[in-house]
């Protein structure tokens, strides 16, 4: 009995958190007339909304715009914060505490507060309307090399020894045995990197202007308010579909190592 | 193949207020097979360490084949070691574990792929070649890290306790099978452990390190018969050799030591160097103490000495015997070939010719 209450209450928690999506799915599968309607479904579902999408917008480029600069925003995260938080965990050097407090601080520093010297400096060095403005500035996280120094931290030191004795340097350490030995955290760093990078749209809209150089959310985000889709509801929702399957299926393709992430390292986006 | 020379090295670790490592020097011979062997925290391992260029040197100089390692990279000094926990890599299976070294250097596959073989055949690990670290038992994984550190065929074995976490039978095959190795790939090995046992019987030579100095270094019969001080007359050897307060004293041309409330007689080569009236200390093996009417013929043997047993601790073959006499307590370690209980009264002699006596600060007089 109990047990029945307590998965009443989870499968009303599961709904009310899949209820949009679920809304947004069907809406963007619904013929113009029927999208006012109230329920999820219709007598007839239709890809018309995706065709408007593609049609009205380049949103292809987006797209291709959009994994450029997520991907290789999530592989630089991955690379140097994983080379900090190796630094951090094992090597011993004089102030590396300090060092240390100094990351965990950043991460306390509101991020809307150095987006204006952030986008003075982009100007400054002409990068508007480029790739190195997208991905230069979130290159590193703190959130990163906090989670792979903890990681990191729990690796015996003789699998270090070792490792130097059978001929590896510093960073062949780092990328033949703590990578291997950390896939949890890589995923979970990649996941949470890869989605805030995916979904950012303030950072985009500061500093490209070129609608060849946007980014899907940011285009997306501009169609849909900036009035280009006619206020046509199943076409802002296709749009915003587009936006979140990569994420699925990211998700979905790395989950495991995402919940033991998760779970291992106790920090979450 | 190498020669490993040690000239004054120091080692003060930064947070140490004194010297771990005072001021070692030391030849180890191409394809010996060296025994570092103290008690735990004398710097066994850091002197291994220093070596391996794991942790670097406060002062001095190491040299592998007359070429000074002592700021090289390990990468670089062509040194293979053995953990006590064996440090395999958990995400690689065996044979990788044990390719990871040559993969490292670039060594064209088929060449590692032979090695491997090779090795894995030689410590018989072939059947385990496909599992991961953790499948393992102690002994196997212990396998597999002798097995990644020959295949690379480095100049300078090292081995840090790595028997410790075995069980006693294991430990025991184990020593005989590196023994075994050492013999046939004859490279210079140091192994490190603080198991007298294994450092008896696996030793071309011993260093008997107490304190970050050395005791004494020499073949593990010459440590055994002529210690050169009272520490390691105590730390080699089980039980540890009774050591007595004595006096030098002289009964007309004689001269003896005075131990206790009875005297002495010594042999002329030991009675020449003693100063009469000075103290010493006087050191019998327990084994070499005997019943006064079981005296092997050949010995040539003290007074009979009364004692009583307090307790007899049989070993299988030996037999210990905590004695007592008039207040001087040792321990005698008899063939266990006849009836003693505890409360038991005795007569035993001492081995006079198998005797050691120590000056005041510890040293070694005869
Ligand atoms: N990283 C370190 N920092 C400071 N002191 C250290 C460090 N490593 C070892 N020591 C100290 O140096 C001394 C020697 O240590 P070492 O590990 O060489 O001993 P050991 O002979 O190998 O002992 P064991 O038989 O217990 O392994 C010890 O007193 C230890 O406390
Ligand atoms: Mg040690």
């Amino acid at each position: 009995m109990k047990k029945l209450a307590l998965y009443l209450i989870l499968i009303c928690a599961a709904v009310s958190f899949i209820y949009p999506f679920l809304w947004m799915a069907f809406i963007s599968l619904k013929s113009v007339g029927d999208a006012g309607a109230r329920g999820l479904l219709s007598s007839f579902f239709t890809l018309q909304n995706y065709k408007a999408v593609f049609m009205e917008i380049p949103i292809g480029r987006a797209l291709l715009n959009s994994a450029i600069v997520a991907l290789s925003t999530t592989a630089s995260v991955i690379f140097f914060s994983s080379l900090v938080g190796y630094a951090l965990a094992k090597l011993r050097f004089s102030g590396r505490e300090t060092v240390f407090m100094i990351v965990l601080l950043t991460m306390m520093i509101p991020g809307q507060l150095t987006l204006i010297p952030l986008y003075t400096l982009i100007v400054r060095l002409g990068w508007i309307d480029s790739y190195p403005a997208l991905v230069a500035p979130w290159m590193i996280s703190a959130m990163g090399i906090l989670i792979f120094r903890q990681t990191f931290i729990s690796i015996p030191d003789d699998l270090i020894e070792a490792a130097r004795m059978e001929g590896c340097g510093e960073l062949r350490i780092l990328t033949s045995i703590f990578w291997p030995l950390s896939k949890p955290a890589m995923v979970t760093v990649g996941i949470i990197t890869f989605m805030n990078s995916w979904n950012e749209v303030l950072w985009p809209m500061m500093v490209v202007r070129r609608q060849e150089m946007m980014t899907m959310p940011q285009m997306i985000t501009t169609f849909s308010v900036g009035g280009q889709s006619g206020g046509e509801l199943g076409v802002e929702m296709a749009a915003s579909m587009l936006l979140i399957i990569p994420i699925l299926a990211a998700y979905a393709f790395f989950q495991k190592y995402f919940i033991d992430g998760i779970a291992s390292t106790g920090i979450k986006g | 193949m190498a020669k490993v020379i040690f000239e004054k090295v120091v080692k003060r670790y930064p947070s140490g207020d004194r010297d771990t490592v005072r001021e070692l020097s030391l030849t180890i011979d191409d394809g010996e097979f060296l025994v570092l062997v103290g008690p735990s925290g004398c710097g066994k391992s850091t002197i291994l360490r220093m070596l391996a260029g794991l942790i670097n040197v406060t002062a001095g100089k190491i040299f592998i084949d007359g070429k000074d390692i002592t700021r090289l990279h390990p990468k670089d000094r062509d040194i293979s070691m053995v953990f006590q926990n064996y440090a395999l890599f958990p995400h690689l299976n065996v044979y990788d574990n044990i390719a990871f070294g040559l993969k490292m250097r670039g060594a064209p596959k088929k060449e590692i792929d032979d090695r491997v073989r090779e090795a894995s055949a030689l410590l018989g690990i072939v059947p385990l070649l496909h599992k991961k670290p953790k499948e393992l038992s102690g002994g196997q994984s212990q396998r597999v890290a002798v097995g990644r550190a020959i295949v690379r065929r480095p100049k300078v074995f090292l081995f840090d306790e790595p028997l410790s976490n075995l069980d006693a039978k294991m430990r025991t095959q184990m020593r005989a099978e590196i023994s075994r190795l050492h013999r046939r790939l004859k490279a210079t090995a140091i192994y490190v452990t603080h198991d007298q046992c294994e450092a008896m019987t696996m030793a071309d030579r011993m260093v008997v390190l107490h304190d970050g100095v050395i005791g004494q270094c020499g073949t593990p019969h010459e440590i055994y018969s002529t210690p050169r001080n009272t520490f390691v007359a105590t730390f080699i050897g089980s039980p540890p050799m009774n050591l007595f307060a004595a006096q030098a004293v002289r009964e007309g041309a004689a001269s003896g030591l005075k131990i206790n409330n009875f005297v002495l007689p010594l042999p002329h080569l030991a009675a020449e160097r003693l100063e009469t009236g000075r103290k010493y200390t006087f050191g019998i093996r327990p084994e070499h103490i005997y019943l006064a009417d079981r005296v092997p013929p050949g010995v040539n043997s003290s007074m009979p000495l009364a004692c009583e047993v307090e307790l007899a601790e049989s070993m299988g073959n030996d037999v210990v015997l905590h004695c007592n006499s008039g207040g001087l307590a040792f321990q005698a370690s008899l063939k266990h070939d006849f009836p003693v209980k505890s409360g038991d009264k005795i007569n035993v002699v001492f081995a006079l010719d198998k005797s050691h006596v120590f000056d005041e600060k510890g040293e070694r007089v005869a």
